[in-house]
């Protein structure tokens, strides 16, 4: 099966890796380059999945997520936050912000879809 | 004080008459009328030298004492002066030719017996013996008895010593209780200074008896040596009658007393020097304990004040005088306010009396900010430890003062650098984590396409394109692992490293590691195994520092083989307080020689065998275990032969999770 899949990233270098990997995978990657963007685009799209990154200028990963999960006819997609933040600490606040899943960065393109299709299949998809 | 009484004793000037006779009365010739015995008596001066006879008339009108002729066989009185008549109250016709028994002057036959015990021992006395005036009262008398004319007649001079023998009587009882006095009581006439008073305490305290003392020249016997001279003292007692001071005497046992004198200068109505009177205490000992306990507060580190109830000071040791730059003596009897800058003075003295009102220490440093105030003015930061002190002389305050301007400013210099390091604390944090973002962010887009192009996302790869692909995934992977491990370490050594005890289950974490590792021991071939216990107690331990020394001591243990096996092994010993759990981390490998397994767990050391290549990796993994191993209070070990393979243990003692 495959999944419409929001990505939200500041980094262009990241947004293209990943559109390459869903691609090949045969999802449909709908890309966003900072949170407002990626704000709109969800609503507008109403996806499957939304993939995350925490760090960003202006809004970041938390408020992107809040302002998400503030909007019914999102109530079920899940969002995955993919970040670079490793630090102790950061994958507690991650999972207490209501994210329903962490990827880490540098992802591992070989198995990256892999985690994706995982997380789509917890989330009933 | 009877040394007194002897000298003041008052003598008899001359022979005298005297009537007795008692025992002779029976025997009696028939005594003629007493003139005429008297004439006769008196016959040979009279006849030749009517000028002696004037003169001795004369004697016998002027004397005081009473004068009296016997006749010795009858012990009638053939003659009396008119002194005598005056003391005894009888008119000279009443006494002429009758017996003093007669008369009734002697009424006690004790006294008679005595009497004539003397006169029949010819001795001349003086006696004294009670006589009754006419009047009835007996009064005492003091006799001086001559025989005259071979023994014929009796001479008598007697004398009215009633109130001399009272004053006596009364000196004896003062100085019965100058002897009771705790002083030792000395009088010395005030010209040469000889001793004529020396009380029992004065015996106590000089070594020397009253008899020993008495008529002795006082600064002579006791080698005394005064605080500024004799003469001094002696100007002190002409011009105000008394001194007080300490003098230092020699007693008789050659031991040297300080003593705290007081004396007064006697003086009769006429202004004449009678005596000096000293009372005087022996303070040595005092003086000694004084001595010592000054050298004691002295010897305190701290600056020591007394202050009695009325905030005098009465002491301050030698710290005080350093502290505050008064001189000892510019301190004593002075308010302690003087310490204190201005502004606290008037309040003082309600603190004090509250204090001698429930008098209680109080330690230093109970957050009091307290001031002290120097001579020059300058005022710096103290801290104050009170203590009442009982005396002698009432309650007292003890206060330790401590200069604390080193330390305030050391403390606001610490706190300064508290403040400091924790704004660079918190710097430090933001820092890591975004280094640690920002040095993964550009290897997500390396590794990633690197990985997109090996997959081959972008079209078919050439033969020749894929090895240095692979170069650069590799590479790739190293840096993350030495970020990843710098960004520990620094986090570590930045005590930024939280642990969180939980209760594990070795044998779960053990499987984990080698299902972890086996990829990388599948590609050298090795046989990589765990060697569990059937049973194991949980472990009350921080998981994420367990693990990752597990990971890395394996990591290195597969790395570092080439041919064989790795092989981790548990064992657990639960003593019911403790639980000792050890892995060991076995390997077949290359072994570390002796002189290289000391420094095998600094920073950046890697042992190589030489031939071979460098070994990959960032040479943190042991110093980071390492130091994980002390922040969870295990230990690491090694035992290892080189060229015969290694074993590292991981030795826990600790609690049981359970």
């Amino acid at each position: 099966m495959t999944a419409r899949i929001v990505v939200i990233d500041d980094n262009p270098d990241n947004l293209k890796l990943i559109e390459l990997l869903l691609k090949a995978r045969g999802h449909t990657p709908l890309l966003a380059g900072n949170g407002t963007d990626g704000i709109l685009l969800a609503v507008a799209e109403r996806p499957d999945m939304i993939l995350l990154d925490i760090r960003m200028p202006d809004m970041d990963g938390y408020q992107v997520a809040a302002a998400l999960k503030g909007e019914p006819s999102l109530s079920r997609v899940p969002i995955i936050a993919v970040t670079a933040s490793a630090m102790v600490g950061d994958r507690e606040r991650i999972t207490a912000a209501g994210f329903h899943g962490y990827i880490q960065k540098p992802i591992d393109p070989e198995t990256f879809t892999a985690q994706v299709d995982e997380l789509l299949a917890q989330h009933d998809l | 004080m009877g040394t007194l009484c002897a000298k003041d004793r008052p003598h008899h000037a001359t022979g005298v008459l005297w009537g007795l006779g008692e025992r002779d009365l029976l025997s009696s010739r028939g005594s003629p009328p007493g003139v005429e015995v008297v004439g006769e008596a008196l016959n040979p001066l009279a006849r030749g030298r009517p000028t002696a006879e004037l003169l001795l008339a004369s004697l016998l009108e002027q004397s005081s004492d009473g004068i009296s002729l016997t006749d010795r066989v009858s012990g009638r009185l053939l003659e009396v002066s008119d002194a005598f008549c005056r003391l005894t109250g009888y008119a000279r016709h009443e006494l002429i030719g009758r017996t003093t028994l007669e008369i009734g002057l002697i009424e006690d036959l004790d006294s008679r017996a005595r009497m004539l015990a003397w006169i029949e021992q010819g001795l001349e006395g003086p006696f004294e013996i009670p006589l009754c005036r006419k009047d009835g009262v007996t009064r005492q008398f003091e006799l001086s008895i001559q025989t005259l004319a071979g023994g014929e007649f009796l001479s008598v001079i007697s004398r009215d010593v009633t109130e001399h023998r009272e004053t006596e009587r009364e000196l004896e009882r003062r100085a019965e209780l100058l002897n009771l006095a705790h002083d030792a009581v000395v009088v010395r006439e005030p010209v040469e200074n000889r001793i004529t008073f020396w009380n029992r305490e004065a015996e106590a305290v000089y070594g020397y008896s009253a008899e020993e003392a008495t008529g002795r020249i006082l600064q002579e016997l006791l080698a005394s040596a005064y605080p500024d001279s004799k003469a001094a003292l002696d100007d002190a007692l002409a011009q105000t009658g008394q001194w007080a001071g300490v003098i230092r005497h020699t007693r008789k046992d050659g031991r040297t007393i300080a003593v705290s004198s007081r004396q007064a200068l006697q003086r009769d109505e006429q202004g004449g020097a009678i005596a000096i009177i000293e009372l005087n205490s022996d303070i040595t000992e005092r003086i000694r304990a004084e001595d010592n306990f000054r050298g004691l507060l002295d010897s305190a580190p701290d600056a020591m004040v007394i202050v009695d109830e009325q905030g005098e000071i009465q002491f301050g040791n030698a710290q005080t005088s350093e502290l505050f730059g008064y001189r000892r003596e510019e301190l004593l009897g002075q308010p302690v306010e003087m310490l204190m800058p201005v502004r606290y003075r008037a309040h003082h003295p309600h603190d004090r009396g509250e204090f001698f009102a429930a008098p209680r220490g109080r330690a230093m440093g109970d957050g009091r900010s307290l001031w002290g105030r120097r001579k020059d003015g300058s005022e710096f930061a103290i801290e104050i430890s009170l203590s009442p002190l009982e005396t002698q002389d009432g309650l007292m305050a003890t206060a330790a003062i401590r200069d604390v301007t080193e330390r305030k400013l050391f403390e606001q210099r610490l706190s300064d650098t508290n403040l400091q390091l924790e704004r660079a604390d918190r710097a430090k944090n933001i820092f890591f984590s975004s280094m640690s973002h920002e040095l993964r962010t550009p290897l997500n887009a390396v590794l990633g396409f690197t990985g997109t192009l090996l997959m081959g996302l972008h079209g078919p790869l050439t033969e020749e394109q894929i090895p240095p692909l692979l170069t650069v995934q590799r590479t790739g992977k190293h840096l993350l692992s030495l970020i990843n491990d710098l960004l520990d370490l620094a986090r570590i050594e930045s005590q930024q490293f939280e642990l969180h005890p939980e209760p594990i289950d070795c044998r779960a974490l053990l499987d984990e590691v080698v299902v972890g590792l086996q990829p990388l021991a599948d590609t050298k071939g090795l046989a990589l195994e765990a060697v569990p216990l059937t049973e194991t107690t949980p472990l009350l331990c921080d998981r994420r520092s367990l693990n990752q020394i597990l990971i890395n001591l394996a990591n290195n243990a597969i790395k570092f083989t080439e041919r064989g096996s790795v092989r981790i092994e548990l064992s657990q010993h639960d003593d019911g307080a403790q639980l000792a759990t050890r892995f060991a981390v076995r390997d077949t490998g290359c072994g570390i020689a002796v002189e290289d397994q000391e420094r095998l767990f600094a920073a950046f050391e890697q042992i190589t065998t030489g031939e071979e290549q460098p070994f990959e990796g960032t040479g943190l993994g042991l110093y980071i275990s390492q130091m994980l191993a002390e922040l969870i209070g295990a230990e690491i070990t090694l035992e290892s032969v080189a060229g015969q393979g290694s074993t590292f243990g991981l030795e826990l003692t600790g609690s049981a999770g359970r």
